[in-house]
């Protein structure tokens, strides 16, 4: 049953998905939070053949019940755990991992996938403009590597080739996001991953994100908490399967408590 | 279908907006640029426009722009996410109108058989808050006494207004670099603009000898701060004052950034429509 109006909401199913990370080394590039925190999933993505379709009961989604209907974020508790002064202010994109494959060797090279499954059951509406490709970094690396994807794009044409990005410098789970083709906005499937470039680099996955919402920490400096309520989280929706998962930029080096704490309520009917 | 209640906001159809630029452009402490043609999400679109003698009306299809799903009913901006690598404002505005690329040279380009925008502005007729802008698409050279003038049809369709000659102080090249974008002055007593007429270029002694620009006009329709390296912030439909979208929406970013680098940034932009 669709959510339609306010009554909807306020006779709708709570639940409560608390989502706590830990850190980092500390970074501007995007780090996985994938392999962190309580319910940490596994870099070690298993399949570079046809690639996954993660769910909510995949190991590193965040603890989603199932639900029927239709389901959406109403508000969103950050808090940070960490007492260190030296927390930067980070920003935080929650996406649903709709793809992941990996974890692909370090070695120059083209990595094929074929039979990929379908994730079009977590696409609203069939659109899949505004989806993002990630390269994740499976491995920690001492030198250097690129890599390039190779795509079917939003319209369904394939054979769309990335522009080639080089490794954030910096250690495992660190992510970088792939750039489009000019005139694409989106993408159906993953064709290729292909290392471009490599010394003494690393594994890498690569996955799909439908990005669901961004928000920012203000640091240990400023406030340990920010809400976000109604009026900023209600609006992508969320499905019963879907594989709620963060991404930080700017975490700390705090490596004894885990910095991150997300409280989020959703709303299904 | 207009969106008249919170239910009907609740109801209504959602489409997030993935806008990411992935590298970063050399700017200018405090001052506008474009990052259209920066790789990222959606792809890289292309600077130099296409057309100096009518211009064009760009659309969600055009590249560099994110497509826009709904078909029906009126859409509007409901949430925008943002965060950035370095301390910068961000806006995001509909490109109503292109013409370029212009050269350097001194000269009066006259335009003609212009298209109109007007499906664009809300009732089809409102257009003030409407802008425009001069951006850069190839990097000028050598001169310093440069100087560009538009004159225009007003939001209530009187032709012949003037920017005048801007800006005040003439420009040298090294104020010229790719992107840079720079805001026109509308005339006294004007709020916007309906059509572009004529393009004036003023190149002193010293002269340029390189550059190429484009003239636009723009809807804004949402700016936030950073305040600081990867900071950023999250807006409700309270914060982004819902301002419409329309279906074929030509939706750009710029940024303009505390120091010297756009950095690099994300945008999640809701549009609800009903």
């Amino acid at each position: 049953m669709a959510i339609t109006t306010l009554a909807d909401i306020q006779s709708g199913t709570r639940q409560y998905v608390d989502i706590v990370k830990g850190s980092l080394s500390a970074t501007t590039a995007y780090a996985s939070l994938w392999a962190t925190g309580l319910g940490a999933g596994s870099l070690a993505i298993g399949n570079t053949a046809n690639g996954l379709v993660p769910t909510n009961a995949t190991a590193g989604a965040a603890p989603l019940n199932s639900f029927s209907g239709d389901g959406y974020i109403t508000n969103v508790v950050v808090n940070s755990t960490t007492v260190t002064w030296t927390y930067d202010p980070s920003i935080i994109l929650i996406y649903d991992r709709i793809f992941h494959a990996g974890s692909f060797a370090a070695t120059v090279g083209v990595n094929s996938l074929s039979s990929q499954p379908s994730f079009s059951s977590r696409v609203p509406g069939g659109n899949y403009s505004g989806l993002q490709i990630w390269a994740e970094m499976a491995s920690a690396k001492t030198g250097s590597s690129s890599v390039r994807v190779k795509y079917t794009n939003q319209d369904g044409t394939t054979g769309q080739v990335s522009p080639t990005v080089s490794a954030p410098a910096n250690g495992i789970a660190h992510c970088i996001q792939i750039p489009y083709v000019s005139g694409d906005s989106g993408v159906q499937a993953i064709e290729e991953f292909e290392v471009t470039a490599q010394s003494s680099g690393c594994t890498w996955n690569v996955f799909v994100a439908r990005p669901i919402m961004m928000i920012n920490t203000l640091g240990s400096r400023f406030s340990r908490e920010r809400i976000h309520g109604f009026a900023s989280s209600f609006g992508p929706r969320i499905y019963s399967d879907s594989c709620l998962a963060c991404l930080s930029k700017g975490i700390p080096s705090d490596s004894t408590t885990p910095p991150l704490s997300l409280s989020m309520t959703i709303v299904s009917k | 279908m207009a969106i008249v209640s919170l239910n009907d906001f609740i109801g209504s159809t959602k489409q997030t907006l993935s806008i990411f630029k992935g590298t970063t452009r050399t700017t200018v402490s405090n001052v506008w640029f474009s990052m259209f043609d920066i790789a990222g999400t959606p792809g890289a679109g292309t600077l130099a426009g296409t057309s100096t003698a009518a211009g064009v009306v760009p659309t969600d299809a055009t590249a560099g722009c994110p497509p826009i799903t709904f078909s029906t009913g009126t859409g509007y901006l409901s949430a925008v996410d943002f965060g950035s690598t370095v301390a910068s404002r961000l806006m995001l505005a509909d490109m109503l109108f292109k013409a370029g690329a212009f050269s350097y040279a001194a000269g009066t380009t006259s335009l003609s058989t212009q298209p109109s925008y007007s499906s664009r502005v809300p009732g089809g007729t409102d257009y003030t808050g409407t802008q425009i802008w001069i951006e850069v698409s190839t990097a000028f050279a050598t001169g310093n006494n440069w100087k560009v003038e538009v004159t225009y049809t007003d939001q209530d369709n009187n032709a012949g207004a003037t920017t005048g000659a801007q800006p005040a102080t003439a420009l040298a090249a090294a104020g010229l670099t790719i992107g840079k974008m720079l805001q026109l002055p509308l005339a006294s007593g004007d709020s916007g603009v309906r059509k572009i007429e004529s393009v004036i270029v003023t190149n002193g002694a010293t002269a340029m000898t390189a550059g190429a620009f484009n003239v636009l006009v723009l809807r804004p329709l949402w700016q936030g701060r950073i305040v600081s390296v990867n900071g950023g912030d999250s807006h409700g439909m309270d914060r982004t004052g819902l301002p419409i979208v329309y279906n074929d929406s030509a939706i750009i970013s710029m940024v303009n950034a505390d120091s010297t680098s756009s950095g690099t940034y994300e945008i999640l932009a809701d549009i609800a429509s009903n």
